[in-house]
């Protein structure tokens, strides 16, 4: 069974805005000595900050941040069954995203404060944060931090399995609750029956931060970064694709303005080469429209792709992208979690027939018809995600696709695909 | 990876995907609705129109693992 693993170097680089302290350390005197003292803030305060600098979701999904605040808001009273609760996801279960581990590495008091702005206007006493066994350096980060603060409301670290899955909203919650870190059936969003049915206010670690920073900075300050449409910045990760050991080697954490070009930072290799942008859920772009790609939500969407949580894959190695996608959907199929019928039956179905692809056969249809059948039909959107990335390979990539099949791709020789 | 809170219009069929093990009563006692995949699993095609509303009901009351649920939009 193949296996992926986080990459084992990060290179943070100083950033506009959450990473411009990375020099200062991660301690709580220098972040307070840049960031000032912890906002306070009422509900209505933080919600049109919020609102003003249209901060969406980064752990993938991109929901606008705003929205999910004020469902909690309607949804809390004073009963304590209805306290709402706050949790920092920081489970990253992304293998090709690390900017929540580098993040809470290097500025963990710019995350913490954004939950615990949000946890004071809510009337929230405990915040959960929520970091991965297979990036323990995190949890340690997390833990140094909490002990420094002096915020008065209650830290509770949990520790997520290092899988695919784990990081998915209800698989959190489902460890929060003591079950498996599994994702399960949502009937109605977190923000309404969350945690113990609680309104919960469950948002990934860049998230806070960017709100950390509207609420110690001001919306005017945050706004001077990006565009009108979508002022601030984001976090991308950047990686070459893991070895043969499955362990993506170096990481680099950047953090951009909305608006700014693939140039920025991207280099001359990973400019001309396939890139798979939103990590494995995400898609690939064709090489001939990396250079022209910006980082905007709403740009990206409008090329068939979505930033998911920032991750980019580039093969500026030169490797084949059809042996890389069959490689990578084994890895799902095996990290899907086997709960929901099509996806276990449907995603080991798929990886052959991709695993088949990348040997020449044209299994083309098959794989439309597989990834139509999975689309939709789970507890979460790892079915979807993973036909993404299988789907876009044959629409994007779909030139690569045909000289591969003829024999004329130049890159089927170098990664010979693995039989399972 | 965080679900948002979706907008749903009209009545439809949703399956409790962690709990269906592809006993495959809904897609006899709802064809019109439901057809099976070729794992056993169901797909439901589009929204229950009123006229089918009881016969769905019979088919969500039928499952043995109770994995077919009516959500209103």
């Amino acid at each position: 069974m193949r296996t992926i693993a986080p990459p084992a170097r990060l290179e943070v680089r100083r950033g506009p805005l959450l990473l411009s302290g990375v020099d200062d350390g991660p301690g709580l005197a220098a972040h307070r000595a840049r960031f000032g003292d912890l906002a306070r803030l009422d509900l209505a305060a933080v919600v049109d900050r919020v609102e003003a600098a249209s901060v969406r979701g980064r752990g993938g999904a991109g929901f606008p941040l705003a929205r999910k605040l004020r469902t909690v808001a309607r949804g809390r009273g004073m009963r304590p069954s209805k306290r709402p609760v706050v949790v920092v996801n920081a489970a990253e279960g992304e293998p090709a995203s690390a900017k929540d581990e580098a993040l809470l590495a290097v500025a963990p008091h710019l995350v913490l404060d954004g939950a615990a702005v949000a946890a004071r206007a809510l009337g929230a006493r405990t915040v959960h944060v929520v970091t991965s066994l297979d990036r323990p350096l995190v949890g340690e980060s997390v833990a140094r931090a909490v002990a420094e603060r002096d915020d008065g409301l209650r830290w509770t670290q949990h520790e997520a399995e290092g899988r695919f899955v784990a990081g998915q909203a209800r698989a959190v919650l489902e460890l929060m609750a003591g079950r498996p870190g599994l994702p399960v059936t949502a009937w109605a969003p977190e923000a309404v029956d969350g945690h113990k049915g609680r309104p919960t206010l469950l948002s990934n670690a860049e998230s806070w931060a960017h709100l950390g920073a509207l609420a110690q900075r001001g919306t005017e300050h945050y706004a001077s970064f990006g565009t009108a449409q979508e002022p601030g910045t984001m976090l991308l990760t950047l990686t070459r694709p893991p070895g043969p050991d499955g362990r993506f080697d170096l990481a680099r954490v950047v953090e951009v303005e909305h608006g700014d070009g693939a140039w920025s930072v991207l280099d001359a290799a990973a400019l001309a080469a396939p890139l798979l942008v939103g990590g494995f859920h995400g898609a690939w772009v064709h090489p001939s429209a990396v250079a022209g790609l910006v980082w905007s939500q709403d740009h990206l969407r409008s090329v068939g792709a979505s930033l998911g949580a920032g991750a980019l894959v580039s093969l500026g190695d030169g490797s084949c992208p059809v042996a890389r996608t069959a490689e990578w959907t084994e890895y799902l199929a095996a990290e899907s979690a086997g709960r929901c019928g099509p996806c276990r039956n449907g995603l080991p179905a798929l990886a052959d027939e991709v695993r088949a692809l990348a040997q020449r056969a044209d299994t083309r249809r098959r794989i439309e018809q597989l990834t139509g059948l999975v689309t939709g039909r789970g507890a979460c959107a790892h079915p979807d995600g993973t036909s993404r990335l299988v789907r876009t390979l044959l629409t994007a990539l779909g030139d690569h696709v045909e000289a591969h099949l003829d024999g004329a791709c130049g890159c089927s020789t170098q990664h010979r695909v693995r039989v399972a | 990876m965080s679900a948002a809170p979706r907008e749903e219009t009209g009545t439809v069929l949703r399956v409790d995907w962690p709990e269906c093990r592809a006993r495959g009563l809904c897609a006899e006692l709802l064809p019109e609705r439901i057809v099976l995949d070729e794992w056993g699993y169901p797909v439901v095609l589009g929204p229950v129109p009123e006229d089918q509303l009881a016969l769905a009901r019979e088919a969500v009351a039928a499952c043995p693992r109770r994995a077919l649920h009516l959500v209103r939009g």
